[in-house]
């Protein structure tokens, strides 16, 4: 549900602003207005906006600078592991600032040293990549370099030639001998399959030569790093080889600096960034504040059931020096009324589905408990198998066990326990456990055979699309009602008389209802179209779309067949195998298959049908998102 | 012959709609992926759009077991 929201205004004298700030920021539940348009129509000689004064604009901009630096620190510092935990922050219990003034100060020299550190081991990484990637050829090539005996007048080029390419070697030899008068070596040594690396050795005077050569042949001359890009080539070779056991063994080092100044540092810099971004904002947040000469006045809204707490707190700590009044809400207002979700602890996961689209309008109806219900039948409904549906339970029990701390995963994972219970539910219904196998365990469908029954599972599916839709309209009605929308109003009634005049029609043409029923549903079709336009408007006809919604929950008995039929297949393939293992292999892998697809396809098509076809019918999107004035917590922070 | 034509017809409707509804999602799956990179909380909205024509297919599926039921 919404929580239902009051707009208050908190004043008292400016001194009393700061020690009010800040027990607000404590508490947690005023989501300040910053732009309130009763506001803005007072005289400003009256009622100004709150004005940020210098020292407090020079704190907040050092107060930025030092969060900047800590937040680069954090970044740039390995996040302490349970191998390795951070130490115990030290942070003084009686709150005093002076611990994170000092913090601060010391900041600047850590970001210096956190900064050379990573910088290092870049320049080490980024060497040693260079390196790996002559790796292979450089191996190939130290036997040959013992073999040549340096000498100040010869010169020495290592080359790569790729194996499909090696109708060069013949021409590049004679281009040699016509270079060199013959005087030159070349050494061959294979690096792999594919490339075959060459040492070539002569007279230094042909330089230029032979590397126009190569240039012209687009044979690959080894280009060495720039540090050892002058040293004689064996000497080059002796270097890379030192350095590619050496450059690991600096950045393990470097690694472990960084880790121990992480154990000492990370968590501390955790409350730290924590610490300014709190205290920013209490100094940001007056800027969304207004004064009169002796007051200071905030205005803001608050969930209704926290007003009394909330008083009671300002009273107890200022006594009748600050007051906390409600304020009439101006129609203009309606839309920036805060928007906050309050379900009880089973229901709340479902408020991610929720949240996926913008948030209610507020005084609208909250979908969540909608979704709680609708998204497990629906999905169950399409699943419905018992094997299935335990093994998606015991995937997601894994799953909440596996990440405690992860919020995300333990809603998700709570939403396909519900969903799987509905899947076994479903399974026992149509008699299904791993498709037919159940039907050759003894198991028989109590409903329906899916894979023989479609005309009954196609009627089940449109049934139940006939009753979300109509829950849906008749949602949709009560919030016109709530809002006094006449015309919107006689739209949804006329269009659930229309829904009801085509099941009158359908049920006498299949013979359900006698003949005089297709007459019936026509002329009540005919009356709800009429007063569709007569009392909502042309764009009331929007309603005579639901019709095509309901054919949409056809895809609940359409999917559901599919994987039905994938199941029934993985079971055949399987006893084809002719093989008892290698049948429970086959069957495995494809039962696996169906249930990836089984988790995917049937959250999003149930979803669709609550998104598009269910919530047209009610729902009004571009809610404002309650954000009260609260503290960064460590939680929160990290 | 009257039985393979019934085959037939259904096939078409399931064929032919799939196809439908696979040219329409891969446009409009491309766009959504651009519009998901420059605006990640449009992903909700993105989803929505690119199922859309997924009802084309689910109509055909419909139409084929009402041929392949009702005509037999």
């Amino acid at each position: 549900m919404i929580v239902k929201m009051t707009k208050i205004r908190i004043m008292g004298p400016k001194a009393l602003l700061p020690p009010v700030t800040d027990l607000l920021h404590n508490l947690g539940m005023v989501h300040i207005e910053s732009r309130p348009p009763d506001v803005q129509e007072i005289d400003e000689i009256l009622l100004r906006r709150f004005s940020i004064e210098a020292p407090a604009l020079h704190t907040k901009d050092s107060l930025e600078t030092l969060l900047e630096q800590v937040k680069k620190v954090l970044l740039l510092l390995p996040a302490p592991t349970a191998e390795s935990p951070s130490a115990a922050v030290g942070a003084p219990s009686d709150g005093t600032d002076r611990f994170f003034i000092e913090a601060g100060l010391k900041i600047e020299s850590l970001v210096a040293r956190v900064d050379q550190l990573v910088r290092k081991k870049k320049v080490c990484a980024d060497e040693l990549s260079v390196l790996e990637r002559y790796g292979k050829i450089l191996q190939a090539l130290s036997p040959l370099i013992s073999q040549v005996r340096e000498s100040r007048d010869l010169d020495y080029l290592g080359i790569a030639i790729r194996m499909k390419e090696k109708e060069v070697i013949p021409l590049l030899e004679q281009a040699m001998v016509r270079i060199t008068q013959n005087q030159y070596e070349i050494f061959y040594a294979p690096v792999d399959a594919e490339v075959l690396a060459a040492l070539l050795v002569f007279p230094k005077e042909s330089d230029a030569q032979v590397k126009s050569l190569l240039w012209e042949e687009n044979i690959g001359e080894l280009r060495l790093p720039s540090s050892i890009m002058n040293k004689p080539l064996g000497e080059a070779f002796k270097i890379i080889l030192r350095k590619r056991q050496d450059l690991p063994r600096r950045i393990l080092s470097v690694d472990r600096e960084l880790s121990a100044l992480s154990r000492r540092w990370y968590l501390s810099l955790v409350e730290l960034r924590a610490w300014l971004e709190n205290k920013i904002s209490q100094i940001l947040v007056s800027a969304s504040f207004y004064e009169t000469k002796m007051t200071f006045v905030i205005y803001g809204w608050a969930p209704t059931r926290d007003l009394g707490s909330l008083r009671q707190r300002l009273t107890e700590r200022f006594g009748g020096r600050v007051v906390i009044d409600p304020v009439p809400v101006d129609e203009r207002e309606q839309g920036r009324i805060p928007v906050c979700l309050k379900n009880p602890p089973w229901l709340r996961p479902f408020e991610r589905f929720t949240k996926i689209l913008p948030l209610p309008k507020y005084g609208t109806i909250d979908p969540t408990p909608y979704l709680a219900v609708f998204f497990p039948l629906f999905f169950g409904m399409i699943i419905g198998d018992i094997g299935y549906g335990a093994l998606l339970i015991i995937a997601s029990r894994i799953a909440r066990r596996r990440f405690r701390d992860n919020p995300s995963v333990q809603d998700f994972a709570s939403i396909f326990i519900a969903a799987s219970v509905s899947s076994i539910v479903w399974g026992v219904l149509y008699g299904e456990f791993f498709g037919d196998l159940g039907g050759r365990l003894g198991l028989h469908p109590i409903l329906m055979n899916r894979m023989e029954s479609f005309l009954p599972n196609l009627f089940l599916a449109l049934a139940f699309g006939v009753a979300h839709i109509l829950l849906g309209i008749g949602l949709g009605i009560f919030t016109a009602v709530k809002h006094r929308r006449r015309r919107e109003i006689i739209a949804k009634l006329s269009g659930l008389v229309l829904i009801a005049g085509s099941l009158v029609m359908t049920a006498g043409l299949v013979g359900f209802l006698p003949r005089p029923a297709v007459t019936a549903g026509l002329v009540l079709m005919i009356i709800s179209i009429s007063s569709m336009i007569i009392g909502g408007g042309a764009s009331a006809l929007m309603e005579i779309h639901n019709l095509v919604n309901i054919l949409s929950y056809l895809r609940l008995m359409g999917i559901g067949v599919a994987s039905a039929a994938l199941a029934f297949a993985a079971n055949k393939l399987g006893s084809l195998a002719g093989n008892v293992v290698l049948g429970i292999l086959i069957g495995s892998i494809l039962h696996a298959l169906n249930l990836i697809f089984g988790i995917f396809s049937p959250t999003i098509q149930s979803l669709r049908l609550h998104y598009v076809e269910f919530f047209e019918n009610f729902f009004q999107g571009g809610g404002l998102e309650y954000k009260p004035f609260k503290k960064t917590t460590l939680e929160r922070s990290a | 012959m009257e039985i393979g034509l019934i085959a037939i017809g259904a096939g078409l409707a399931i064929g032919l709609t799939a196809l439908a509804t696979a040219m329409a999602q891969a446009r409009i799956g491309a766009a959504a992926v651009g519009a998901i990179l420059e605006k990640p909380e449009s992903f909700g909205t993105a989803i929505i759009l690119l199922v859309i024509p997924e009802t084309i297919v689910i109509f055909g599926f419909t139409i084929a077991i009402l041929i392949l039921f009702t005509l037999k």
